[in-house]
């Protein structure tokens, strides 16, 4: 299985509070001959040892995209997690295989941190096509 | 292609020239007189590749004045390069992605508008080696490059009568993305060429980029290939180099002075990879310009100056440098880095800067606020020489000349003066030579140009510049990275703190047999701590209070320093760069003035109540983050003046220079170029006739 692939199944486990833990302790090989890092902000991230494919991209948007779901709709971690992936589709479609699952791991940690808060009767504005 | 003399479209970058006039009918632009420098834009997206907008909406929020029909402003560059990935992608860029908010756009794949005909443009078919089904079917770049990009920017050209290009993120092998462009052909002004072609800017596609695998391409009208004999195998790690290198010396063969190859956000991906691709070693930058000595002159910033995060920027823990730095990538920022390291060789190496606008995050294109990307205009400018006959081969000129210099925010406006002299000049060397009145030995020198001096003369440098008195930043709440030091500075008020003269030695070209031609590179921090050339310093500092000021009636203020240097025995370098961020800013420039990590900066609170709801927070506390992060650290980097002994051997971008002249002179530039370019100034008149603050500076620093 492609690190990447592993990379992002593996955000999703944990989102998901499923218990897999990839292997760590600085730059060394995985199973499938990719260097594994160590925790950054975090999460896991792996570096690809082949260059991921539309399907690595295609799995991860479709693994993390309920639990971007499971948001309240207008959560702000929601708005900007659905950008996120909305972006890394995409970036499939154009061929951009590595920016997909980068694009699905921003997405995953703005689901696990919450980064955008907002303020007692404070809005996002965006504007609307219909605007 | 020929078009009447730039003018300046003066938005944000409001100047000491009295240059606001009003526009001129017809909404072409306004009337003003020329400015020595022209604004321009080299990389940016649309939906042809992973972009939010479509072509024809890109250019027209790029290059346009005023306010778009549908809303939002458009940003006035002057110049702008069409720079989508090689590769291929599914969606049709008459259109806009529904996630862009705009009226009446939603997503169309290839698969949805086949054989129709939409904006005078008609695709009837997907060409090549067929390449996925149904909405992901992709059109490979080659083709959107000559059927659908090339007559968007044929028709933009009329509308705008700005210069437009197409060019190329080359998906490299063995590396990261490359900005190109092969401007041969493009002359879409119709005229006697007729509207032209970006033929070989998509040949070059087909031909040498990794995410490019058509094995067919176009075909002749007897069904046979057109270009024949592409590598489609050795697209990654060191054979992918070796294609890289194969591309650059096509490039240098074919279009020595048509063409550029600029890596772009150099660091992201890390140090290079044999086995994959990635990034690079400054081994692999030395190669490229020895291959390409024409074409391949210099890098790129990184991009994407809206991305700044609590948890990183555009550049990721895995780059080299482990994040940006004043949103510039370590080579750039750091003095002694990779930069400092190529220029401490001699060689033409240039920087630049580019938006990379793909989308605003979370916001549509009409939106004042972003999270990703800026328009092309808005934030980042690349200045290269205006001209009498400003077209396409102008821009590629002014790039390769080096006179160009790299803005963010409009922290300055597109009249910088750098130049050096060296005076005392004696009437008799020891070779006999006559010098004194000697105009090519007396005269300025500016960005790119090398000053031949004799050990003990002095070097006399002077800096002009106009601060803008607003940017396009939304946002007039106070500064809060300088609100840390008691500076209370609303962000679309730009200022400039000081500006940093560097220099470094140089000590000559490094020959590939040498062990020190390669250097190893490191991901992370660890990759900020190589220093490439231990010579190069901030020599001199100056502040803002110290320089001669004045206010212009439109808001803008006029700074001018002068001061000098010494010539010694060794050649050497100056290079510029300011910023409105005081020396020990904490969290954001250290007790030198070097820029940190921003990821220390998007630390720092920003606690007005005007700070917009879609700042990151930390623990709840909001902070300055993605565009107002970008508004905040501002910054720009202007390309070196070399010096030398008059009795040393010439530099590399001395003799580089002198090649491009000469390959000029063999008439390598091609049809509807400018065709009186000198080989090093882009201006075919003199500097100082051109200046027109030749004669008014009256402070002198020393």
């Amino acid at each position: 299985m492609h690190t990447g692939f592993v990379m992002a199944l593996l955000l999703v486990a944990g989102l998901a509070g499923a218990t897999v833990t990839p292997s760590m302790g600085g730059d060394r090989e995985t199973s499938n001959g990719g260097p594994v890092r160590p925790k950054e902000h975090g999460r896991t991230l792996l570096k690809y040892a082949n260059e991921p494919t539309e399907e690595h991209c295609l799995a991860a948007v479709a693994a993390l995209r309920p639990l971007v779901e499971k948001l309240p709709k207008g959560d702000l971690s929601r708005i900007f997690a659905e950008s996120y992936l909305n972006q890394a589709v995409v970036e499939g479609g154009n061929g951009e295989f590595a920016e997909c699952l980068d694009e699905v791991q921003h997405a995953a940690d703005e689901v696990r941190n919450r980064r955008h808060v907002l303020r007692p009767g404070e809005s996002l504005k965006i504007r609307r096509a219909d605007e | 292609m020929r078009l009447p003399i730039k003018t300046l479209m003066l938005t944000a970058a409001t100047t000491s020239l009295g240059l606001t006039d009003a526009a001129t009918a017809g909404g072409h632009g306004f009337k003003s007189k020329p400015n020595p420098y022209v604004a321009g834009d080299m990389h940016n997206h649309n939906t042809c590749a992973d972009g939010s907008v479509s072509a024809g909406y890109a250019i027209d929020r790029s290059v346009g004045t005023g306010t778009d029909v549908a809303g939002g402003a458009n940003f006035g560059l002057d110049w702008f390069t069409l720079g989508n990935h090689g590769g291929s992608g599914n969606r049709d860029c008459r259109f806009a992605d529904t996630s862009a908010n705009l009226p009446g756009e939603t997503t169309k794949y290839w698969s949805d508008t086949l054989g129709q005909t939409i904006d005078g443009i008609t695709v009837t078919e997907l060409k090549g080696t067929p390449n996925g089904t149904g909405t992901g079917a992709r059109m490979w770049r080659w083709q959107s490059i000559q059927e659908v990009e090339w007559p968007i920017i044929v028709d933009r050209m009329k509308k705008h009568n700005k210069v437009i290009i197409e060019g190329l993120e080359w998906v490299m092998p063995g590396h990261e993305h490359v900005d190109v462009a092969v401007v041969t052909g493009q002359h879409p002004k119709r005229g006697r060429f007729g509207a032209g072609n970006a033929d070989k800017m998509a040949e070059f596609e087909y031909r040498f980029d990794r995410a490019d695998t058509d094995a067919i391409g176009p075909l002749d009208a007897d069904g046979n290939q057109i270009w024949t004999d592409k590598d489609n195998v050795n697209n990654s790690g060191t054979a992918g180099h070796g294609k890289a290198v194969a591309g650059i010396e096509w490039l240098q063969k074919n279009f020595p002075l048509q063409s550029y190859v600029v890596p772009t956000h150099t660091e992201r991906q890390g140090p290079f990879n044999p086995t994959s691709s990635r990034g690079y070693n400054i081994e692999h930058y030395r190669d490229f310009n020895n291959a390409g000595p024409t074409v391949a002159f210099g890098i790129e910033a990184p991009g994407h100056m809206a991305q700044a995060k609590t948890t990183g920027s555009t550049y990721g823990s895995g780059s080299v440098g482990g994040g940006t730095y004043g949103l510039s990538g370590i080579y750039t920022s750091k003095v002694g880095g990779m930069w400092d390291g190529l220029l401490g060789e001699g060689r033409n190496f240039f920087i630049y800067v580019s938006s990379d606008w793909h989308s605003r995050g979370v916001f549509g294109a009409r939106d004042a606020g972003t999270t990703a990307d800026f328009i092309p205009g808005e934030y980042t400018k690349l200045y290269v020489p205006n001209g009498r006959s400003f077209s396409a081969q102008s821009v590629v000129d002014g790039m390769r000349s080096g006179n160009s210099y790299s803005v963010n925010g409009d922290i300055i406006g597109p009249d910088l003066v750098f130049r050096a002299k060296a005076i005392n000049t004696p009437r008799h060397c020891p070779r006999g030579w006559f010098w004194h009145g000697d105009h090519k030995n007396d005269a300025w020198k500016t960005m790119g140009e090398t000053i031949v001096a004799r050990p003990g003369q002095t070097i006399t440098v002077e800096m002009q510049m106009t601060i803008p008195a607003k940017n396009f930043s939304p946002y007039s709440f106070n500064n809060p990275l300088l609100m840390q030091v008691g500076i209370q500075q609303p962000l679309d008020k730009p200022s400039l703190d000081h500006v940093d003269l560097i220099t470094g030695d140089i000590t000559g070209v490094i020959d590939p047999s040498d062990p020190s031609y390669a250097v190893p590179n490191a991901a992370g921090t660890a990759g900020a701590a190589i220093v490439y050339n231990p010579s190069a310093k901030i020599a001199q500092q100056i502040q803002a209070k110290d320089m001669k000021v004045q206010r212009n009636r439109d808001g803008s203020t006029r700074l001018t320093f002068r001061t000098t240097f010494k010539m010694g025995n060794t050649p050497f370098y100056i290079r510029p760069r300011g910023t409105n961020i005081p020396v020990g800013t904490p969290n954001v420039t250290d007790s030198a003035g070097e820029p940190l990590i921003d990821t220390l900066g998007t630390q720092v609170d920003c606690t007005d109540p005007a700070c917009p709801a879609h700042l990151q927070t930390v623990n709840g506390v909001r902070k300055t983050s993605n565009d107002v992060y970008g508004w905040a650290n501002l910054w720009f980097y202007a390309n070196p003046i070399f010096v030398r002994p008059w009795n040393s051997p010439k530099l590399l971008v001395e003799k580089n220079a002198e090649l491009a002249a000469k390959l000029a002179a063999k008439g390598h530039h091609g049809h509807g170029h400018w065709g009186h370019w000198n080989g090093h100034h882009t201006p075919s008149w003199s500097w100082n006739h051109w200046n027109p603050w030749f004669h008014k500076v009256g402070f002198d620093r020393r």
